[in-house]
């Protein structure tokens, strides 16, 4: 019985997600794996704003009034999605309009995708013994997330957690050492907690190893979506997961951080996939990502800026007077904000020493194995996709960069500098963008081979003779190249084409 | 440019293979030359000849019994050597039994250029606490003169260690080949500290792995590019990439099966038992069974707690097994705070002390609260605030 409560508490959130995605999706292209994936996350937001709603209207947090309400709400979705379904008129599969064709595939490496399947089942097992049977036991799991959890799940209510100052005055409220951090996780254990029927401080953690089972999903099926070969995707989604740090945070589960990498993972493969596809789709996925990462982690919101900011770039990168227009307005506004919003932290993190960061980041980039040869291999596919990164995944390219420019900025001008030199945090805050950059890193390179192999294939086409040639046809087979043409190839068939260059 | 066929990847994989290969011996080529050739004797000692600083040492035949009864504090085995030159002498073997649980041992020294300062290394164990080979050479602080070397078992254990032999002998290539696959294959069991890094085997390396494999990585790719460049044709993408998807898979293999070893030592400890057991076989199951005990005494409805010990990782820990009790485990240094029907859950706390006369808990400002004691141990109890 409890098992079935559990396997519940697991499912409904799931279901919830997936009866709003297919709600927002309509009849938007997209696959299982996608959508499946999406859904926990989206179940995550959704569930914790439920849970947030029933415990501010003064309700029981228990699994009788949650469950229900839940339920509704995935009921809700479904019959929106119904709905919409219904009145949706068959649409041809946009398949055409697709710049990529799906029947080339310069990664078609033989045994890869069996592999890397099999390593990330392995993973997947290894991950679930300590998830399943090791109580919590990593320091901040126990000290500020799962406080809360155990408070408002043995309790049924939402009762508020204060400074330990305001505590000792006797006013009414619970403390622990982070009693202002995002009540997400800490709900998402309760929810748990209340389906089960007790505080069980291992189980109450199974959404993480769901969460990175659907991490794995989604990344495939965004990959998949982007007409990204099988065994590419699967390579890239197992280069995402196989990072160590992340799979810790899974093992050790109970930290922010996991559901901060994912989600912002997320929100920039939607925005990758929307700098394609520009379909409404993505951009809910976007949204939902983007609402979810400040209620995480306080971090969360300067993710999710991050991502807003790649959008516009996507938007109107057409355009560099009005973009960066936005962009000083937009760096003004947030500095406004944050001088508003983080004036305490922001003078608490303020000044400190850069002495040491570099040894340090180095040891962590490049000689630990906190990211097996993430940091190595990235700068060589940005320089080498250079043009790629900068047309088709532009946005993207700049949300990372942002995001890069922010742990910088953090790393050096701060007093995180302290936590990086003695380790305590420089890797966390770098588990944020690991797993986007690695899909990102594995997206760019796909782009360069398939431009590669379209180079090659119009240098290897024979060329029709000048004189037997149609007069227009050879400027225009230059010109569906052109896009595509570089490293000396462009000079290729440009001679080949009779010395037009390829622009 | 079609992907590579069969053939192709293997030349692939054999590429990297031959180029990690060669970096492994090129690193302890140069890293064992000296200990290989240099025909130093080493310094070997028997247990029952290593020189305690305590009594808490038994003399076991050649070996000796070491049980630490000072929480805090070390109990140090000096070898009896003269001083030595460190590049030397820089692998320490010890022919010993498991560590027990909950005791930690290290190999400390120091030189004789400084010779107030002691230096530290922790003694790597494999899964079953045996101690594993040492290689010293790398450490910042082995060089110079050594003066004084030392084995310190720290930890408070229920059974002793035995010392039979330790060894300091040249690190050769041989020993540093083993020190570097001992180096990837040493992994600890997972620590309840914050999750901050992931070294990829022990904290500090001789040759670290991803870089290694990096490394071969870009020779192969090279070979492979020469190697295209000489059939005339271009390397296709599938084959440049190819070196670099071996070298992240080796790299994840070490990891998937530390993390492997991880689960195994999980499944091994907590498999088949309910949560309280589970709870009961961690680090803190004393600390567990006496929270478990406290709560019987406090009232259903959610009690003030305040939790104090002089170590914060058992404060906060109690604090944590006592909600949803509304506790506060920082913050607080006296009784003046309190008022009555508050309680007080103490633990390992060496400042606070109980009257038991007067029933007080005397703090250390000298102060005192009127108190109801309900559960009292040695270094442990709840009280009531009267």
């Amino acid at each position: 019985m409890e098992a079935l409560r559990v396997a519940v508490g697991l499912a409904a959130p799931w279901l919830l997600g997936y009866a709003w995605l297919r709600a927002l999706r309509g009849e938007a292209p997209s696959n299982a794996w996608l959508d499946w994936g999406y859904a926990q996350f989206a179940g995550v937001l959704l569930l914790t704003l439920i849970i947030r709603a029933v415990g501010l209207a003064g309700f029981a947090l228990s699994f009788r009034i949650l469950l229900p309400c839940v339920l509704a709400a995935a009921a809700l979705g479904a019959g929106i999605a119904w709905r919409r379904s219904r009145a949706a008129l068959p649409e041809a599969a946009p398949v055409s309009a697709h710049p990529h064709d799906s029947s080339r595939d310069p990664f078609a490496l033989r045994g890869l995708a069996a592999l890397v399947l099999a390593l990330l089942l392995w993973r997947v097992g290894a991950l679930a013994v300590d998830v399943v049977l090791r109580p919590l036991f990593p320091w901040d799991a126990w000290t500020q997330w799962a406080t809360k959890a155990r408070v408002w799940s043995q309790l049924h209510a939402f009762v508020p957690f204060i400074g330990w100052e305001q505590w000792l005055t006797r006013a009414p409220g619970y403390t622990d050492v982070a009693p202002h951090y995002p009540a997400t996780v800490p709900l998402l254990q309760t929810w748990m907690a209340v389906a089960q029927g007790r505080f069980d401080d291992a189980t109450m953690n199974l959404p993480w190893l769901a969460g990175f089972v659907a991490l794995g999903c989604a990344l495939y099926g965004q990959m998949k979506l982007l007409r990204v070969g099988t065994t590419w995707a699967l390579f890239a989604t197992y280069a995402a997961l196989s990072l160590p740090l992340l799979d810790t945070h899974v093992a050790l589960a109970g930290y922010a951080d996991f559901h901060v990498a994912a989600a912002f993972a997320l929100a920039v493969l939607a925005l990758a996939a929307w700098e394609q596809r520009r379909e409404r789709y993505q951009q809910w996925l976007i949204a939902l990502m983007v609402c979810l990462l400040p209620l995480l982690k306080v971090p969360g919101l300067a993710w999710g800026a991050i991502v807003v900011l790649g959008v516009l770039v996507a938007k109107f990168s057409g355009s560099w007077r009005r973009l960066a227009a936005m962009l000083a307005g937009m760096g003004v506004l947030a500095v406004g904000a944050a001088a508003l919003v983080w004036r305490e932290k922001i003078a608490a993190v303020s000044g400190g020493s850069s002495a040491g960061v570099l040894g340090s980041l180095v040891d962590n980039l490049f000689l630990f194995d906190n990211w097996h040869l993430l940091w190595y291999l990235l700068p060589i596919v940005v320089v080498v996709a250079r043009r790629e990164a900068l047309g088709q995944l532009g946005g993207v390219t700049a949300a990372l960069a942002a995001g890069g420019a922010f742990l910088v900025f953090l790393f050096t001008g701060t007093r995180v500098a302290a936590w990086v030199t003695d380790y305590t945090t420089v890797n966390r805050a770098i588990l944020h963008m690991a797993p986007a950059l690695a899909a990102y890193g594995a997206l760019l390179l796909w782009y360069w081979a398939l431009a590669r192999e379209r180079v090659a294939q119009a240098v290897a086409t024979p060329a029709p003779s000048p004189a037997s040639a149609p007069a227009d046809s050879a400027p225009a087979a230059v010109a569906q190249q052109a896009v595509e043409v570089r490293d000396g190839a462009g000079q290729a068939v440009a001679q080949r084409y009779g010395g037009r260059p390829a622009e | 440019m079609a992907p590579p066929d069969n053939r192709d990847s293997f030349v692939a994989a054999g590429a990297w293979l031959v180029a990690f290969a060669i970096l492994l011996v090129a690193v302890v080529a140069v890293q064992g030359f000296r200990g290989s050739v240099s025909g130093v004797a080493p310094v070997s000692s028997e247990g029952r000849e290593l020189k305690p600083n305590s009594s808490g040492v038994r003399l076991s035949g050649v070996a000796i019994d070491v049980l630490n009864v000072q929480a805090g504090k070390a109990t140090l085995l000096q070898l009896p050597v003269a001083p030595f030159r460190a590049a030397d002498r820089g692998r320490l073997r010890l022919d010993a039994a498991p560590v027990p649980a909950n005791a930690e041992v290290a190999f400390v020294w120091a030189r004789a250029a400084e010779p107030g300062k002691i230096h530290e290394q922790r003694l790597p164990l494999d899964g079953d606490r045996v101690v594993m080979t040492m290689l010293l050479d790398d450490h910042p602080g082995w060089r110079g003169e050594i003066a004084v070397v030392a084995l310190a078992v720290r930890g408070i254990a229920d059974t002793p260690w035995r010392v039979t032999r330790v060894t300091l002998d040249a690190a050769g290539a041989r020993a540093v080949a083993r020190g570097i696959v001992d180096d990837w294959s040493s992994y600890d069991a997972w620590d309840g500290r914050s999750i901050n890094v992931t070294f990829g085997g022990r904290e500090t390396q001789r040759a670290w792995l991803p870089l290694l494999s990096f490394v071969a990585a870009l020779a192969a790719f090279a070979f492979l590019r020469l190697r295209a460049r000489r059939r005339g044709g271009s390397l296709a993408p599938a084959a440049a990439v190819l070196p670099f998807i071996v070298a992240w898979v080796v790299t994840d293999f070490r990891w998937a099966a530390e993390l492997t070893d991880k689960a195994q030592d999980t499944f091994t400890r907590f498999a088949g038992k309910s949560l309280a057991e589970r709870h009961l076989a961690m680090e803190d199951g004393d600390l567990y069974w006496m929270t478990e005990r406290a709560k019987g005494y406090l009232p259903d409805a959610a009690a003030r707690v305040f939790v104090g010990s002089d170590f914060e990782y058992f404060r906060m820990r109690a604090a944590y097994h006592l909600y949803p009790h509304n506790v506060l485990p920082f913050g607080w240094w006296d009784g003046k705070v309190m008022r009555a029907g508050d309680y007080v859950f103490l633990y390992q706390k060496a400042d606070v002390r109980f009257d038991a006369t007067n029933s007080a808990l005397i703090w250390p400002d000298g102060s005192r609260s009127p108190v109801v004691p309900l559960v009292a141990r040695s270094g442990a109890g709840l009280f009531r605030i009267q």
